[in-house]
């Protein structure tokens, strides 16, 4: 069975609000990571 | 109840006030310099309360991953787009200003001073029975880790924020908040692992849950937003619980603890991160709880509480219960600070020295404390409007303060001002389904009765704005600016 088949079964809506929130941690986790190494380079 | 759980209650109790006294500033109203990390945590802590973390997060439980789409409104609207686009602009102008209230902002940005005893009044007085009801959900929670009556932990809680409120001021408020949105975000945390370890991973839960069939409230299943009514009212639930907290003093408070631009860029990440894990967490754990506790649970109010009986050791049970009365005590402690200084410095025009702070937050506690011994239909209908109310009076007058720096006439904001919350309260008395039917037993026809008073507040609001303003301009184009 393919374990990826739950995204059919998501709307467009949901899988939006799911994506950005998963974009949205991760992009935080780079902008930190970026600030902390600015930090050091300075 | 053991001793260890005892000692965790009283030392957190005294951590709260410990911090709140060790960090104080001289003035109630002014936060001095603070770190961006307690910027970001407390910005978060003042945003969610208990009803994020138990009751939206059981309502998952019923509408499945639908909700979200709350969730990542909150984070990207309610946080990012705040901190990029308001939250500095907001610093600038108080600044500018020498305003120490929300409402001495936008009356002196919009040249119309009557407007903050106005608006100081309303948010003030909303705030105070708002916060009635967060002490009371403390309250109820605290009954059950440590078995007192009701209304002695009622009181002990609002003795004990009251207290921090009056020794830390708006700097203590924001270091104890810290401290709670830390506290909520490692219990969600570890719920959520939980959660995930019991399903086999989080590939598995999904796969179980859009295996689940369709429910009258998750009608096309429990990955996708629902059809009709259900799906319209979680539309509307994000943007007020997203846009609308653009406009909650509380919340635009905290912006005045910012020092500058760079360092409010940097609070973006913090708090975007303590935000979407913490409320998108809570909402994937209640949604998957349907597959650990079965479809059968009486209220949404039970899921989190049976999910952590269930799931969690004793010592994971003592750290979820802590982040939930934080959640709950963290915005307690915001509400009863801005009301305070409303009811204080926006109503009665008092500087707020430190014996003037004491009364003030004493006599708002008190009521806040009574309020939630006494809760009555009337008190529970301000509770669930209040936060619509609020944003449909200031939302308008706020933004063009910050977008038209005082260009437009002062009877424009009025008129924004006045016709929002006019608007907004007669939607929630005769057409909003909801609340309508409680109280008047009126509704409007079909699916209007399912918009919600928050739009259409907001929007009358920005018409009455834009009509004033042009009235006025084309009557006398001299005038205009001319308050400012």
């Amino acid at each position: 069975m393919n374990e990826w088949s739950w995204l059919n079964g998501m709307d467009g809506w949901v899988l939006t609000a799911f994506g950005s929130l998963l974009l949205g941690t991760v992009w935080s986790l780079a902008d930190l990571l970026r600030q902390a190494r600015g930090r050091r380079a300075a | 109840m053991s001793l260890t759980t005892l000692l965790i209650w009283i030392t957190y109790g005294a951590a709260l006030l410990f911090l709140s006294r060790r960090v104080a500033a001289k003035d109630a109203l002014s936060s001095g310099r603070v770190p961006v990390l307690i910027q970001a945590l407390a910005y978060v802590a003042t945003y969610l309360s208990a009803v994020a973390l138990v009751g939206f997060a059981g309502l998952a439980h019923r509408y499945g991953l639908q909700m979200l789409l709350i969730a990542a409104g909150n984070a990207w609207f309610g946080v990012w787009f705040v901190y990029r686009y308001l939250a500095w602009p907001t610093k600038l102008l108080q600044r500018k200003l020498d305003a120490k209230t929300p409402a001495e902002l936008i009356a002196r940005g919009s040249g119309a001073p009557g407007l903050q005893p106005f608006l100081g009044l309303l948010s003030g007085g909303l705030l105070i029975v708002y916060g009635s009801a967060v002490f009371k959900g403390a309250a109820l929670m605290m009954q059950g880790a440590l078995p007192w009556s009701e209304s002695a932990w009622l009181w002990t809680l609002v003795a004990l924020v009251a207290i921090s409120v009056v020794w830390g001021g708006f700097r203590g408020v924001l270091y104890t908040e810290a401290l709670q949105g830390f506290i909520m975000f490692l219990g969600v945390t570890y719920l959520v692992a939980a959660v995930l370890r019991t399903l086999g991973g989080p590939l598995a839960g999904l796969s179980a849950l859009a295996k689940l069939p369709p429910t009258p409230e998750a009608n096309r299943g429990f990955l996708a937003l629902s059809e009709g009514g259900a799906g319209l009212n979680l539309i509307f639930l994000m943007l007020v619980t997203s846009v609308g907290v653009w406009a909650q003093p509380q919340m635009i408070q905290r912006h005045f603890a910012l020092v500058s631009r760079e360092r409010t860029r940097s609070a973006i990440p913090l708090a975007m991160l303590a935000m979407g894990i913490t409320v998108g967490g809570a909402y994937l754990a209640g949604a998957l709880a349907r597959l650990i506790l079965g479809p059968e649970v009486t209220s949404p109010d039970h899921v989190v509480p049976m999910l952590v009986r269930q799931l969690l050791p004793e010592a994971g049970r003592q750290l979820f219960a802590l982040a939930v009365v934080s959640a709950s005590l963290s915005t307690a402690s915001a509400l009863l600070h801005i009301a305070s200084a409303c009811l204080g410095r926006d109503v009665l025009r008092r500087p707020l020295e430190r014996g003037e702070w004491r009364v003030a937050v004493a006599v708002s506690a008190g009521l806040s404390g009574l309020f939630a011994a006494k809760s009555g239909a009337i008190i529970a209908w301000i509770c669930a409007t209040s936060w619509s109310l609020v944003a449909c009076a200031a939302l308008v007058p706020y933004l063009t303060v910050l977008a038209l720096k005082g260009r437009a006439p002062a009877g424009a904001a009025w008129a924004a001002s006045l016709t929002g919350l006019s608007s907004a309260c007669l939607w929630h008395a005769v057409a909003y389904a909801p609340t309508s039917m409680k109280l008047t037993g009126l509704a409007a026809p079909g699916i209007l009765s399912a918009i919600h008073p928050f739009l259409i507040g907001t929007t009358s609001s920005a018409l009455a704005f834009g009509l004033v303003w042009v009235l006025v301009s084309h009557r006398a184009p001299a005038t205009v600016g001319e308050t400012n």
